[in-house]
């Protein structure tokens, strides 16, 4: 079991939702976390809850789409917590809502997809994961979706990003498994969030799982000794039988 | 800047005449059991420029303090102008406000006793709130030599991490992951300290005589233990030299496990300087009248330096923070 007490992690995305139980359930094992998200008050205040529990926890106020954010949100994570051991790319768009199908997606939109959800976490893994490459030790996390492998129709663009950010992870890992540094791409399961409720408004929330399970779930999986770099999981198989 | 491109190194080994390869080359030059170490420091965006009683003045942040950061203050104009051809700012007292930003209020509370650019800003904000502010308006510290303005991104090494670089660490530039697993592959040790850069020029002679100034660094025990045991140290970077030869010899005791030894390195390296530690250096093109050549001087031998200079002379070697590189092997003393 690798413990998460005193490891340094960044989390995108963190302001609701997965990325916000994910601060909460590794700061709860010791972790200090550092917050990533665009709307600085909604982030501010997950970070003073936390801090409220007494976590340590950081919030950076940025975009993950916008290339000159990239050595920002990696200098302002080093400045307060110095080093980072586990990124963890989570923020992510699904493009206009409701979902259409890709005749109907402006081609601007399926780029925009990508910006966020592939080419930006693709600039933030360049910039904080060259020091874990260099010490030798380090984990990468992509939250990937179900939509990454199967063909559902109207999840065109958000399904490509997803299944793009997979095998760069895959090859992130083939590439810097001689650097001890771990890449793992995670399907967390569908989740009651904001984002679930834009993309599928007329589903029943008491088939969804709780953030907070499952990033429980995940927070497991990161202890896990036996975790396998380069794989692709679902959360749910960490999940503590209820 | 990072790409793969042709990188020519002014390479100095003892016993050899000065000469010149492709830094591809580095790993022929360097051998199994040799010790690189490098600056891990990122580059902060130090440079604010703001109006002050209708005058547009730039402040170069280049060391946090608790509370707020020493900097440097310039008079109009920007980086396309040389610092030395820069109009003096206005004299400014200890008190006085700066309005860096809309939301961002500066007061000095202390102005130099050598040069009254050289000024201390405090700030009635948390480190994590001030670091934020600086990261939002702040601009990398740009050079003359540059026709455009070099972007956060391109002052970085792949491996930087806190930012206490004020202008980039430089030597490292070059050394992209493909080159620095070639080194590893071939049996040389990598292993990293960080060094707080400071400004290369204030366009005060003043000021400028007394560079390199005081600057604080943080070498991990690990780094040390493995300086302890290496056949050769090669430092990337001046700043790297100085954090080493600033420890000089092994302290008593070493800390445990994850301690660092920190310090501030204040001596000026020479021809005087007897090195204690560092083996070789990889550095940029330097010439005459510059610190870091003086620095030079305590690796090589007079004529030697004269030699390897002439040399990279007349090849038109590059030199600057992204031109080519030099390693110098000690031959000296
Ligand atoms: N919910 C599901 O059922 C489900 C299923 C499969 C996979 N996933 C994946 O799980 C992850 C989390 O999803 P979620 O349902 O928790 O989403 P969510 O509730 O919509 O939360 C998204 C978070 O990301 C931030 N964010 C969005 N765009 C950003 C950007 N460009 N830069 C920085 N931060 C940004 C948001 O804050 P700001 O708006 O302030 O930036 C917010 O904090 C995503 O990767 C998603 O694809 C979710």
């Amino acid at each position: 079991m690798n413990s998460l007490h005193g490891k340094n992690v960044v989390i995108t995305g963190a302001s609701k939702g997965l990325g916000a139980a994910l601060a909460d359930s590794l700061s709860a094992r010791g972790a200090t976390v550092v917050l990533v998200a665009r709307h600085e008050k909604a982030l501010d205040e997950v970070v003073n809850a936390l801090r409220a529990k007494g976590r340590k926890a950081f919030g950076i106020p940025a975009d993950v789409a916008d290339k000159d954010s990239t050595h920002r949100i990696s200098g302002l994570a080093a400045a307060m917590v110095g080093r980072v051991d586990v990124l963890i790319h989570n923020a992510s768009t699904l493009g206009p809502v409701p979902l259409r199908s890709l005749l109907d997606t402006e081609c601007e939109d399926l780029a925009a997809v990508l910006e966020t959800n592939l080419v930006g976490p693709f600039r933030l893994t360049k910039a904080l994961v060259g020091p874990m490459a260099l010490r030798k030790d380090g984990t990468v996390v992509h939250i990937s979706s179900d939509a990454a492998v199967e063909g559902y129709a109207n999840w065109g663009a958000y399904g490509a990003s997803k299944a793009a950010g997979d095998q760069l992870h895959r090859v992130l890992a083939a590439e810097l498994s001689a650097a001890g540094v771990q890449v793992i791409n995670v399907d967390p399961g569908e989740m009651d969030t904001d984002m679930h409720r834009d993309a599928l408004p007329e589903a029943d929330p008491k088939t969804l799982k709780t953030p907070a399970r499952v990033a429980e779930s995940i927070a497991r999986m990161l202890e896990d000794g036996a975790l396998v770099s380069g794989s692709r999981v679902a959360a749910a198989n960490w999940e503590r039988a209820s | 800047m990072n790409a793969l491109l042709e990188v020519r190194s002014l390479t100095v080994l003892r016993g050899e005449d000065p000469h010149i390869t492709s830094l591809d080359a580095l790993p022929s030059l360097l051998r199994a059991g040799d010790l690189l170490v490098l600056n891990d420091a990122a580059t902060f965006p130090g440079s604010i420029s703001f109006m002050h009683e209708g005058q547009q003045l730039e402040v170069r942040l280049f060391e946090k303090i608790p509370g707020g950061f020493r900097a440097v203050l310039f008079g109009a104009g920007d980086f396309h102008t040389r610092t030395e051809d820069r109009p003096a700012p206005p004299r400014l007292a200890v008190g006085a406000r700066l309005q860096l930003a809309p939301r961002l209020q500066a007061m000095i509370s202390d102005v130099d006793q050598t040069s009254p650019r050289l000024i201390t800003l405090n700030f009635a904000l948390t480190d994590e709130l001030l670091w934020r502010a600086v990261y939002a308006i702040g601009k990398p510290i740009q050079y003359a030599h540059q026709p455009k303005q070099l972007p956060l991104w391109s002052v970085q090494n792949v491996f930087s991490e806190r930012p206490w670089a004020a202008e980039t660490p430089s030597a490292a530039h070059h050394l992209t992951f493909e080159r620095l697993s070639a080194l590893e592959k071939h049996g040389v040790q990598l292993a990293t300290l960080t060094h707080a850069t400071g400004l290369s020029s204030t366009g005060d002679e003043v000021l400028d005589a007394a560079l390199p100034w005081p600057e604080r660094y943080s070498i991990p025990a690990e780094t040390w233990r493995r300086v302890q045991k290496a056949e050769r140290v090669v430092a990337v970077g001046t700043s790297v030299m100085r954090a080493l030869e600033a420890m000089g010899v092994l302290p008593d005791p070493l800390p445990e496990g994850d301690g660092a030894l920190s310090g501030i390195a204040t001596g000026s390296i020479g021809p005087e300087t007897k090195l204690q530690v560092v083996d070789a250096l990889l550095t940029g093109i330097h010439v005459p009248g510059e610190s870091h050549y003086r620095l030079l001087g305590s690796l090589l031998d007079e004529q030697t330096l004269r030699a390897a200079t002439d040399l990279s002379h007349r090849e038109g070697l590059r030199g600057h923070e992204f031109g080519d590189v030099a390693l110098f092997e000690r031959t000296g003393h």
